[in-house]
């Protein structure tokens, strides 16, 4: 099964549902959407970074520096009381129009011609 | 919302942090391939193809960095900075360029400045210090525009306590006061004396000490005074005012308070130092009639108010007329007065009511003409940038192609645009303050002098506006042009023309320089014709050589009998002196300040409407010193001897007067009746003269009689010497002569009489001078325009000419090719502006004086003027384009 791209609008969603799982640094956060996703989703890495830096500046993720075991710097970044709203706003968003899609595509003739 | 800010808050912290983002991004990256890197090492692959795979993974760096920084959301202010910088550097790159453009701009910017700068002064900057002007009202006893009554103190409180429509009403007349600092010489100071609550109708709060109180507004004597600020500053050193003095006409005055700075009157442009109570006035007016009990004095001349809320002025006047009727019922003796002076109320306050629609429609004009200025001015620097960005088109369809869009190569040229517009305002603002410096003195059409004009708060915000509208403009045409472009095409580098398009408005914009400024230049030579007409005319006296100069024995306390007597001592020591040919008194001289009416008619002719002459007191002599002639010379002996004699009941007829009283010159011997206000005198003509010119030089001279001295109960009174020594000789002679007559006397303004005529022509002069210079300045912009249209024309067409020329035809030819177009330009230009040139001049048609709208000698001027101007401008292009050779045009390109 070849991957699939997530929409730009789609993956600053599951950014923040996967830092209000726990916070995360980028690269943490592209595989954990990848697993989370059974390796149907391919992360655009060069997107992830940018949309990152998108919801910081709307104030929906924070970050901050940490060092790890190996000594490096990384950017850790976490959810905020704004950005948690945000999620379950667009979750319930989301849901709605899934819901809708769905309707859509199962939808037979014999409904149409009632 | 909470969004919105949120958004904000992490704009401005990106910008702040700038280039450590970066760095903090870069950082990131390292990490992120180094975590990619382990993961690949531990799924099986070398090192080497780890990071490969790694860094292919992630795709390009730099466009991630760049995105990011996007994302950011710092990008449009960290291109207007670049912007910015770019726009500077092609400043240094091309000086010339932005000279010019600077300067252009600065000029068109000046003219308007300036000019603003004096309508605001004049017509929409509050009197300092006054409070809520929209209620304030001027308020006018008058028969017409030039003839009014005033109000006694006892009509005037009568009066102010009835009125309902008033919130308060006040009143002031001005009076001469002459200034004996000690051991100092003496000085006079303009005073003014008031009546009612002056500054609280105004709303002005004292800068020191306290304004006067009910008991020294009364009737009751109270020699205190309130100064100006400059006065206070200059005599007193800004010191503690309280227990202060000042030496007054004789009388000591207690100073208890100062004006606020630059207040100087309830008039815009008053020079009033010095405030006095009412009970004071007579004191220091030896002949005016006393305060108490009279009520036919007319003391106090202008009056003010402010309006209770929501009154119109049109009630007010109806109260006032109500109000004065019931005085004229009550007080019989004052009933004649105000039968034809009836009650005017004017909105606002600061400009007396007969000039304030001239002066307004004189700054309307001048503005008007300032702006056609700045258009022309940003017409040729919009040209100026469009050739520019036509050379540099090259450039533009380059960054289309990288992705600019619209909007950014808008900012591209907004930078140039504010740039250019910064500078030529900066420029425009300090030549104005230059040209105000200079032009304050010269005084304004209608308007008088006007000096210390301040560039203040609404100056400064509308120069900024017009420089916002001049930079956004420059910013949008280049713009617009842009989006024509496309990348081959242009960057085919090629001598071929332009679309037909874009030379359309370029042409299209020198057209319109042409004809505007042509439509300036027309006004102005018709203006330059009529002050030369003007200048032109036989005064009807001869003013060279004869000096002026005013003194008043009103701080003496004279009586009639003794002012004469000093005025013949005067004249005998002046006469004495061998460098004086003649020397002789008048109320007032030609072209004074102010005139003296009255009526007159002959002593049969009861109930006929009276003639209105102007009306002079003067000594014997008056008519030689100006050289005036007599119709019948054979009188001139006999009327001398009546002056000399001050006879109080002679008088001399100018022609116009006596054809209009007696319907012929043969007048001498005959009575006359001047209609007073309450009496009629009965004179006799001694002598007719020819008229002369007083003041308007514009219509014909006046009538006008001339009485003796003797029948002048003023107190100030004008000397007129006719001199063989130098200006600087005279005015010794005359001081000498005062001193020697009588030292205490002050005497302001020895000047020359041909000053006098000019300064009153010098309204007309201004204004002539003023579009003269405009006009010029409009043709000179609109050469620069039309030569740098040439110039870029023959650089355009350098190969087709290269290919002419190596095909044979001659540089003549060729010349007369490029030249044709601007031949066919300047054509166009000249009809259009002829047209407008027309119309302008019908407006002005007040202004001209001899010369019609149509007057074809001054179309006929302007037109060689602008044939010259496209010969000159096109003379330089077109040698360029012969001089052009054929194979190196051709190898160019």
């Amino acid at each position: 099964m070849s991957d699939v791209e997530i929409v730009q609008g789609t993956l600053e969603l599951l950014v923040l549902k996967t830092l209000s799982l726990e916070p995360m640094h980028g690269w943490g956060i592209g595989q954990r959407i990848e697993q989370l996703s059974r390796d149907v989703f391919n992360v655009n890495q060069g997107s992830l970074y940018p949309a990152l830096q998108r919801l910081m500046r709307k104030g929906w993720i924070r970050s901050e520096w940490r060092v790890t075991e190996a000594g490096r710097r990384a950017r850790w970044y976490s959810l905020t009381a704004l950005g948690r709203r945000q999620l379950e706003a667009e979750r319930a968003d989301w849901e709605r129009s899934s819901r809708a899609v769905g309707w859509i595509l199962s939808a037979t003739l014999k409904e149409v011609r009632g | 919302m909470r969004n919105l800010i949120a958004d904000l808050k992490g704009r401005v912290r990106s910008l702040i942090r700038g280039t450590a983002e970066d760095d903090a991004l870069r950082e990131e990256l390292e990490f992120h391939l180094e975590m990619e890197r382990r993961r690949n090492e531990s799924s099986g692959m070398s090192s080497g193809d780890a990071s490969r795979a790694a860094r292919l993974r992630f795709g390009s760096s730099e466009r991630w960095l760049e995105e990011s920084r996007d994302a950011r959301g710092v990008r449009a202010l960290t291109d207007i900075a670049q912007d910015l910088g770019l726009a500077l550097r092609e400043v240094r790159r091309r000086p010339a360029f932005a000279f010019v453009a600077v300067l252009t701009l600065g000029l068109g910017m000046a003219g308007v400045t300036a000019v603003f700068s004096v309508l605001n002064r004049v017509l929409l900057q509050p009197i300092p210090g006054v409070q809520a002007s929209e209620r304030l009202v001027t308020v006018r006893f008058q028969e017409d525009e030039w003839n009014d009554t005033g109000l006694s103190f006892l009509n005037f409180h009568e009066i102010a306590q009835s009125l309902g429509t008033f919130e308060v009403f006040a009143g002031y007349t001005s009076v001469q006061l002459q200034v004996l600092p000690d051991g100092g010489r003496a000085t006079v100071l303009d005073g003014v004396s008031i009546v009612g609550d002056y500054f609280g109708a105004l709303g002005i709060t004292p800068a020191h000490g306290r304004f006067f109180v009910a008991e020294e507004l009364g009737a009751a004597p109270a020699n205190v005074a309130v100064i100006s600020h400059r006065l206070w500053r200059d005599e007193y050193g800004s010191s503690e005012i309280s227990g202060a003095t000042l030496r007054m006409n004789g009388h000591v005055f207690t100073v208890v308070g100062v004006a606020p700075p630059g207040f100087h009157g309830a008039e815009r442009l008053g020079t009033t130092d010095v405030w006095l109570p009412p009970a004071v006035y007579s004191d220091l007016r030896h002949f005016s009639r006393p305060m108490a009990g009279d009520r036919s004095a007319d003391a106090y001349r202008r009056f003010f108010g402010r309006l209770a809320p929501g009154v119109t002025v049109t009630q007010a006047e109806q109260e006032l007329t109500l109000a004065i009727d019931r005085l004229r019922a009550a007080y019989p003796e004052v009933s004649e007065q105000y039968e034809r002076n009836r009650p005017r109320v004017y909105a606002g306050v600061g400009l007396a009511p007969q000039s304030r629609a001239g002066v307004a429609r004189t700054m309307k004009l001048m503005f008007g003409v300032a702006m056609v200025v700045l258009l022309i001015a940003c017409a040729n620097v919009a040209n100026l940038l469009l050739f520019r960005a036509v050379r540099a088109r090259g450039e533009s369809a380059v960054r289309r192609a990288l992705g600019a869009s619209t909007l950014r190569i808008l900012q591209h040229h907004a930078a140039q645009g504010i740039v250019l517009a910064a500078a030529g305002a900066s420029a425009g603002l300090a030549l104005a303050l230059l040209l105000l410096r200079g032009a304050g003195a010269l005084g304004m059409p209608g308007v008088g002098q006007v000096t210390d004009v301040p560039i203040d708060v609404r100056v400064l915000g509308f120069t900024a506006s017009l420089a916002l509208l001049t930079a956004i403009l420059f910013a949008a045409v280049p713009t617009l042009f842009s989006r024509k472009w496309d990348l081959v095409t242009n960057l085919r580098e090629a001598a071929r023309a332009e679309t037909g398009r874009t030379s359309w408005v370029r042409n299209g914009l020198v057209v319109l320089q042409l004809a505007l400024s042509a439509a300036l230049v027309i006004p102005a030579a018709l203006l330059a014709r009529s002050v030369q007409n003007l200048n032109d005319i036989d005064l009807g006296f001869d003013p060279d050589g004869v000096y002026e100069f005013y003194t008043t024995v009103e701080p003496q306390g004279y009586d009639v009998d003794q002012r004469v007597q000093l005025q013949q001592q005067l004249l005998a020591t002046l006469r004495a002196d061998p460098s004086i040919v003649s020397a002789a008194t008048t109320s007032s001289p030609p072209f004074a300040m102010a005139n003296f009416l009255a009526r007159v008619r002959g002593p049969e002719q009861e109930g006929v409407e009276p003639v209105l002459v102007t009306n002079h007191a003067v000594s014997s002599g008056f008519f030689s010193t100006l050289s005036i002639p007599f119709v019948d010379p054979s009188h001139a002996g006999a009327a001398e001897i009546a002056l000399r004699n001050v006879s109080p009941d002679a008088v001399v007829l100018s022609r116009s007067a006596a054809e209009q009283i007696y319907g012929s010159t043969d007048a001498v011997g005959r009575a006359y009746v001047e209609e007073g206000y309450v009496e009629n005198w009965t004179r006799r003509v001694v002598g007719v003269v020819e008229d002369i010119h007083i003041t308007r030089l514009r219509e014909p001279p006046p009538p006008a009689i001339y009485r003796s001295m003797g029948d002048d109960f003023r107190d100030a009174f004008a000397v007129l010497v006719r001199s063989r020594a130098s200006a600087d000789r005279t005015e010794a002679i005359v001081t000498d002569a005062l001193a020697s007559t009588d030292p205490a006397l002050p005497f302001f303004r020895v000047q020359s009489l041909r000053a006098g005529v000019d300064r009153a022509m010098a309204e007309e002069l201004l204004f002539a001078r003023l579009s003269g210079v405009l006009g010029l300045l409009a043709a000179m912009l609109a050469a620069v325009g039309l030569y740098a249209l040439m110039g870029y024309s023959v650089a355009q067409r350098r190969r087709e000419i290269g290919i002419r020329m190596a095909l044979g035809a001659r540089a003549g030819r060729v010349v007369m090719l490029v030249t044709g177009e601007t031949v066919r330009l300047t054509l166009v230009g000249l009809a259009l502006g002829c047209v407008g040139g027309w119309a302008l001049a019908r407006v002005l048609r007040n202004m001209l004086f001899g010369v019609a709208p149509l007057d074809p000698a001054s179309y006929v001027a302007a037109a060689i003027f602008f044939s010259l101007i496209a010969v000159l401008a096109a003379a330089m292009p077109a040698r360029q384009a012969a001089s052009v050779q054929p194979s190196v045009a051709l190898r160019a390109e």
